[in-house]
């Protein structure tokens, strides 16, 4: 084996060195960001901003990681003004555009919101981008256009996986609450799915094709990870066709179920808390 | 399974090694390109390559395979993909079984003709991703990511061998490496005191652990583990001279991962969260990896 020239050099993960400030305070930055340590991040990126020899091509993403972690904070203006000063460097970034999006949502400014993630599509029209205008109108109550771009998403997703499954969930859905179910669209949806794994038992349930017991049977008919995250989905989705159907005594326990079920990473955990606050 | 029968062309055609010609000074690095880094939405490296004749923005990824564009590039370029005698499995199950033929990509100052390229779903690139330059053409060169200058630069790999460290007067560590067959850089580090193989993945955003390999190394509790979403204070990682306090490794059940567990190695991904941190330079040819601080001058 071949020895090394020389040893002993410490690249301590919390300690920048003065010959590139910049850079290493940017670096302690993306990492604060990975572990979710927003105030250790913002601290960094601040710093790399201040430092004048931080490469031009890192500034942008500067801005963007401060603004991240400024919105899990819930500093929508700041979050706002850190995205503005990045895009204005690089205004073809997607992601950024999508990242503007949740902070005119922050701030409720919710056509603004829709028009970032709108211009999102406008530089890359695939399956996520149109996604994620959707669950904006989705959140937005805004059932029928939510719809039409969950439809789109559909359209764009060739891909025979799992979350393909929820994007036709969620265009049912969306359809459902808007007045604008088409069983025949939806038919060919889950025949060109061309699976019966979960959640297509909640899609058959929109069809008319299966129970509520019968949903809630398929759900737990798995090892008991499985079925404890199957059961909470069950109960999200099942109290937004509860709702549909102006079931709003059966519906709500339902929504709270998921709320106190689903892991927080769970779009039907938000989902649910959305829906139950614009209850009466 | 995968049927490995077409693979050679992709490694074996339009490969641009001795390009530039026998150095006169065999000493001396022979500096082909310096590529601006720009950063993907997970801060990865990404550089413009020259793609017929379009620009195209490529995620550096020294733990992939193949070289790869996404369809979208493919259309717009108006490349017809052909069938592949074997298939690629990614993340989630997605499979890749086409490939096209660029027939130009200008690097390294040179145009190389009719490379071969695996054709990927768009919805498989993070965004604003328009492909993946791989170890398939990564391996020609010595690769130096100078990560706090924010550039890529590709030397040729003829020099003396330990006549690299062009960029710092001070300390720095070299270390030797094995490529696996898909020219994946292999490292031995120590973790905590345990001897742990590891592979240097400019492409993954954070390192990763298997958390099974770690919970037997470490004799750590699987479920808590599994309870703390893979979070475990590992104190130092060395490799040869090379020491990183805090190493922030996520630990993955190797059911999720499906990559580092049951067989073979890596049992330790090195990425971007560890690797920023770092100025490396990849010796391809010569299989030592130069590595000081990121700001070392």
């Amino acid at each position: 084996m071949r020895g090394v020239r020389a040893a002993a050099l410490l690249v301590a993960a919390c300690a920048g060195s003065a010959l590139a400030a910049g850079y290493d305070d940017f670096s302690l930055g993306v990492n604060a960001n990975n572990r979710g340590e927003d105030d250790a991040a913002i601290t960094a990126f601040t710093a790399a901003l201040a430092d004048s020899d931080l490469a031009q091509t890192y500034i942008p993403a500067t801005y963007f990681g401060r603004a991240e972690a400024y919105l899990r904070k819930d500093k929508c203006v700041e979050a706002l003004g850190d995205i503005d000063a990045g895009l204005k460097l690089k205004p073809d970034d997607v992601e950024a555009h999508l990242l503007r999006a949740r902070a005119e949502e922050c701030l409720k400014n919710y056509d603004a919101a829709e028009a970032d993630a709108g211009a999102a599509i406008g530089l890359r029209a695939n399956h996520y981008t149109y996604e994620y205008l959707a669950r904006l109108q989705w959140n937005h109550v805004r059932f029928s256009q939510a719809a039409a771009n969950f439809a789109q998403a559909v359209a764009l997703n060739k891909h025979d996986d799992p979350h393909e499954r929820y994007i036709v969930l969620w265009y049912a859905m969306s359809a459902d609450r808007a007045g604008i179910f088409d069983k025949n669209t939806v038919a060919g949806d889950v025949h060109a799915l061309d699976t019966d794994d979960w959640p297509v038992p909640l899609l058959n349930l929109y069809l008319g094709k299966e129970a509520m017991d019968d949903v809630y049977h398929d759900a737990k008919s798995r090892d008991a990870q499985t079925a404890a995250t199957q059961k909470c989905e069950a109960d999200f989705y099942i109290g937004e066709w509860q709702i549909a159907r102006q079931n709003l005594t059966a519906a709500r326990p339902l929504l709270e179920l998921a709320v106190t079920e689903c892991p927080h990473y769970f779009i039907e955990y938000s989902a649910a808390q959305g829906e139950i606050k614009r209850q009466p | 399974m995968r049927n490995f029968a077409g693979v050679a062309i992709f490694l074996a055609i339009g490969l641009v090694a001795g390009a530039a010609g026998a150095p006169d000074k065999p000493c001396n690095l022979i500096r082909y390109v310096s590529l601006p880094v720009t950063l993907d939405p997970a801060s990865r490296p990404m550089v413009p390559l020259m793609i017929d004749g379009q620009v195209e923005n490529l995620l550096v990824d020294t733990g992939g395979v193949f070289s790869e564009l996404g369809e979208g590039v493919v259309a717009k370029l108006n490349l017809p993909p052909k069938p592949m005698d074997f298939y690629l499995e990614g993340f989630g199950g997605r499979i890749d079984n086409q490939y096209v033929t660029v027939p130009a990509m200008q690097i390294a100052g040179q145009t190389v003709k009719d490379r071969p390229f695996v054709v990927t779903s768009d919805d498989s690139l993070p965004l604003g991703v328009d492909g993946i330059l791989g170890p398939d053409i990564l391996a020609v060169f010595d690769v130096d990511f100078d990560f706090a200058a924010g550039k890529i630069t590709l030397f040729s790999p003829d020099h003396c061998e330990g006549k690299v460290v062009y960029w710092s007067s001070g300390n720095y560590a070299m270390i030797p490496f094995r490529l696996d067959d898909w020219r994946h850089v292999l490292v031995n580090t120590t973790l905590d005191g345990k001897n742990v193989r590891a592979t240097i993945d400019t492409g993954s955003y954070r390192s990763v652990m298997s958390l099974e390999f770690a919970a037997d190394l470490f004799d750590l509790d699987k479920a808590e583990l599994k309870k703390e979403t893979g979070r475990h204070p590992f104190k130092t990682l060395a490799f040869e001279g090379v020491t990183v306090n805090s190493p922030d490794i996520m630990l993955v059940p190797d059911r999720e991962s499906r990559i580092m567990g049951g067989y073979g190695e890596p049992k330790l991904i090195l990425g971007m969260g560890v690797l920023r941190q770092l100025h490396l330079y990849i010796a391809y040819k010569e299989r030592n990896l130069y590595i000081t601080a990121a700001g070392a001058h």
